[in-house]
């Protein structure tokens, strides 16, 4: 099988910059990034074929209505009053930020007003956590972002409410690059929550790459729930990753419902001595979905903690590699990490692989452990509920959602959490 | 804090009074007029409105959303005919008779391995036992036919000697949902009526309050299990009850206690059929009949009497008397 040539242009990112008006740094930046993302072969994976996916985007319209949002309007009012960024296919439909907390010197509004306003702040941790060195779709997104947002949190300072982007994917736009730069001064603590939705059908043949990246300096408290509604169609590709100071922490929660073709890696970097970091996830797959997910916590701080809880769920045809990593790197002294993954497989035709990966360099650590599971759901436990005169679907849900609720519980945004737990309640069983 | 307050004190006098009047036919004795209180006689909204119930209201008399439940207040008669049984295949319960009706409590002893908890999990309808013959029906419907759920919902309960544990479900959502299924959509019982029902039903079984939100069975203790099969049992107001080794894994306290809550939802609409290796759980829950299994089926039929002569001789003397060499199944000559 031949490799599909791309067929996106240098013009693209040209047009993009224009568009934005953007400075020097960034425009070289993105052009550099496009050079590399040429210049990388296409990736092979272990699980995953990706020499028949079309590396296609464009071009990005430059205004968008707000028809065909019908399935995404309960979440869009849902988020009342609290901060948020709104963007569809690249066109930012609301950014609000209370006045009380921009007082307080947060910043929260799309990368490219940030990079207008505060080109200095934006500058300094764009591109920190995830380069375009590190594959060929975050080249293709160091290239491309566009309709991202940045959230700047000052020191000592620490919010309540949730920050939200939602990003809403729909047939009007020929993929997707969205940008989430996260940046948490000294003690800073705060949770932010983003979603990425697919409302309606998503045109196939094009790429969605979606990059988020957080900066926690020494102290911060990050919370990070990253959800996506990934539908088939485009190749979609993750890269999450947080940059963890010393003694900051950051909780991922990751949760997954969909049918689509995913590549995705959410990685903490542990830099700092006794930083912490744990991920909670949950995922569910169904249709043809191909899900090649890997949860990574790379421990180079002395006294690091990690923690990985995943489960995922698969049905119909659906495929899913959740791989779960824990290095420890040489003079990572006295890290403890522990990672568990369990997997469902509710039909024969689904398929599910739990990897876990444990990489000692360091001779003294305190801690490292791993639990992985597939399997299905325990008919005992059926037999159980169903002998108190609960029928058997209504049992297997019930099961199901003791299994999943832990997880989307999780979820700091109310708005996104109800949105979220309505999604996987319609595609469970 | 509020209660300490002397105008809540002085007004459990006429509530107490309004629980007299209740069972003796609106009947206050002089004495027992209520008194005019710092209250001004008025109850107050926090004094909690369900302590003017008597507290062993039957469920069925309680108030749903769409009015009462009408519960089959007739006596049940589950009857089995030349049950047989296989479990992968082997057979285990060959060819037995027991017609259990409402009000009777029957108890089923005997060695160990000789069929007693196969015919409770065959009766419930566990997919790994295969009844390969007879008939077992609830007031003439046949049971058999039935998936499991729906032989709940026709009154049938199996308290379990290994409950399953459910991460994630709470025990009052379990309880909730099984309860609602029974009710039916349309009738569901009003959430706080039903957590009232609970707490009630909980303290008269010694169980913590918080077991109710704790996940169902998970990390219980031998015991906690038991107690929370038969807090099942008084929640969803079954038609029959099998109660499978209920009091293996009990302390005396918490037999004492399991016993009285069983013996509480004693009633005619009800019958029992309770398997135990000891004669111990048939001094506090009294048995109308005793029946003795061996070889896959019932050998000897009798009264209390029975249960106690097992208790003091041990089987051998009735395998004696019926010439069984090995009473396990599989094992006979």
């Amino acid at each position: 099988m031949a490799e599909q040539a791309a067929t996106v242009s240098l013009s693209l990112v040209d047009g993009l910059c224009d568009r934005y008006q953007e400075p020097e740094w960034l425009r070289s930046a993105r052009q550099a990034a496009f050079a590399r993302f040429v210049a990388l072969p296409s990736p092979r994976l272990e699980k995953t074929d990706l020499t028949r996916r079309v590396w296609n985007a464009g071009p990005f319209p430059a205004a968008v209505g707000t028809d065909g949002l019908d399935e995404v309007a309960g979440l869009l009012s849902a988020l009342g009053d609290a901060p948020a960024v709104v963007v569809r296919d690249g066109v930012v439909l609301r950014a609000h930020l209370p006045a009380d907390l921009a007082r307080r010197g947060v910043i929260f509004t799309d990368l490219h007003t940030a990079v207008r306003d505060h080109e200095n702040l934006v500058q300094a941790a764009l591109f920190q956590a995830v380069d375009a060195e590190e594959s060929k779709w975050a080249a293709f997104n160091a290239a491309l972002w566009h309709g991202g947002v940045f959230l700047y949190v000052p020191r000592h300072v620490e919010i309540d409410a949730v920050f939200q982007f939602v990003y809403i994917h729909t047939a009007v736009g020929q993929g997707a690059l969205p940008r989430a730069l996260v940046v948490a001064e000294d003690n800073a603590k705060f949770a932010y929550s983003e979603l990425y939705v697919a409302a309606g059908d998503v045109p196939g043949d094009v790429v969605h790459s979606g990059v988020t990246e957080v900066i926690a300096r020494p102290g911060a408290r990050v919370t990070a729930a990253v959800l996506s509604h990934l539908r088939k169609g485009p190749t979609h590709f993750i890269t999450r990753r947080a940059k963890v100071d010393k003694d900051a922490h950051v909780d991922w929660v990751f949760g997954d419902v969909g049918d689509g073709f995913t590549v995705a890696l959410i990685e903490s970097r542990l830099l700092g001595d006794g930083s912490r970091s744990t991920l909670t996830g949950v995922g569910l797959g169904f249709g043809r979905q191909h899900l090649d997910l890997t949860a990574s916590m790379v421990h180079s701080g002395r006294y690091s903690e990690s923690d990985m809880n995943l489960r995922g769920v698969v049905r119909e045809r659906a495929n899913a590699v959740y791989r779960t990593r824990t290095h420890i790197v040489k003079g990572a002294r006295g890290a403890g990490a522990e990672q568990a993954d369990r997997m469902l497989v509710l039909d024969p035709t689904a398929r599910a692989d739990a990897i876990p990966m444990l990489l000692i360099d360091e001779n003294n650590v305190q801690r490292c452990g791993h639990a992985a599971s597939v399997g299905k759901i325990d008919e005992n436990q059926v037999y159980y509920l169903m002998s108190r005169g609960i029928p058997r679907a209504a049992a297997q849900r019930m099961i199901l959602w003791g299994y999943l609720e832990p997880a989307v519980n999780a979820i700091p945004s109310p708005a996104m959490r109800e949105h979220f737990r309505a999604l996987l309640d319609k595609e469970l069983v | 804090m509020r209660w300490t307050r002397p105008g809540f004190r002085l007004s459990a006098a006429p509530r107490a009074a309004f629980a007299f009047s209740t069972e003796c036919g609106n009947v206050i004795p002089e004495n027992m007029t209520p008194k005019v209180n710092f209250t001004g006689g008025r109850r107050r909204p926090w004094v909690r409105p369900d302590r003017e119930l008597p507290d062993t209201v039957p469920y069925e008399r309680i108030r749903t959303g769409n009015g009462e439940v009408d519960a089959d207040m007739s006596s049940p008669v589950l009857k089995i005919e030349d049950l047989h049984v296989s479990v992968d295949g082997k057979e285990i319960v060959r060819g037995l008779d027991l017609t259990v009706k409402g009000g009777e409590i029957h108890a089923i002893m005997g060695p160990n391995g000789t069929g007693k908890s196969t015919l409770a999990a065959a009766l419930m309808g566990h997919p790994r036992y295969e009844v390969t013959g007879g008939r077992v029906t609830l007031d003439g419907e046949d049971i058999l036919a039935m998936s499991v759920d729906e032989r709940a919902r026709a009154g049938l309960f199996l308290a379990m000697q290994y409950p399953a544990e459910v991460p994630g479900v709470s025990n009052a959502n379990f309880l909730r949902t099984a309860l609602n299924a029974r009710l039916g959509e349309g009738n569901e019982i009003p959430v706080i009526k039903f957590h009232r029902m609970l707490q009630e039903k909980m303290k008269q079984l010694g169980i913590d309050p918080s077991f109710a939100e704790r996940y169902l069975n998970e990390g219980f203790s031998g015991g906690e299990k038991k107690r929370n099969e038969i807090l099942q049992l008084a929640m969803l107001n079954p038609r029959i009850a099998i109660l499978d080794e209920i009091d293996s894994g009990l302390d005396i306290d918490a037999l004492r206690i399991v016993a009285d809550a069983v013996n509480a939802v004693r009633s005619p609409e009800r019958g029992f059929l309770i398997i135990t290796h000891y004669q111990r759980l048939l001094e506090y829950i009294v048995p109308d009949h005793v029946h003795v299994m061996m070889q896959g089926r019932i050998v000897k039929s009798g009264d209390r009497e029975l249960a106690r002569e097992l208790e003091r001789k041990g089987y051998d003397w009735l395998k004696q008397e019926l010439g069984i060499v090995d009473e396990t199944v599989g094992a006979e000559v």
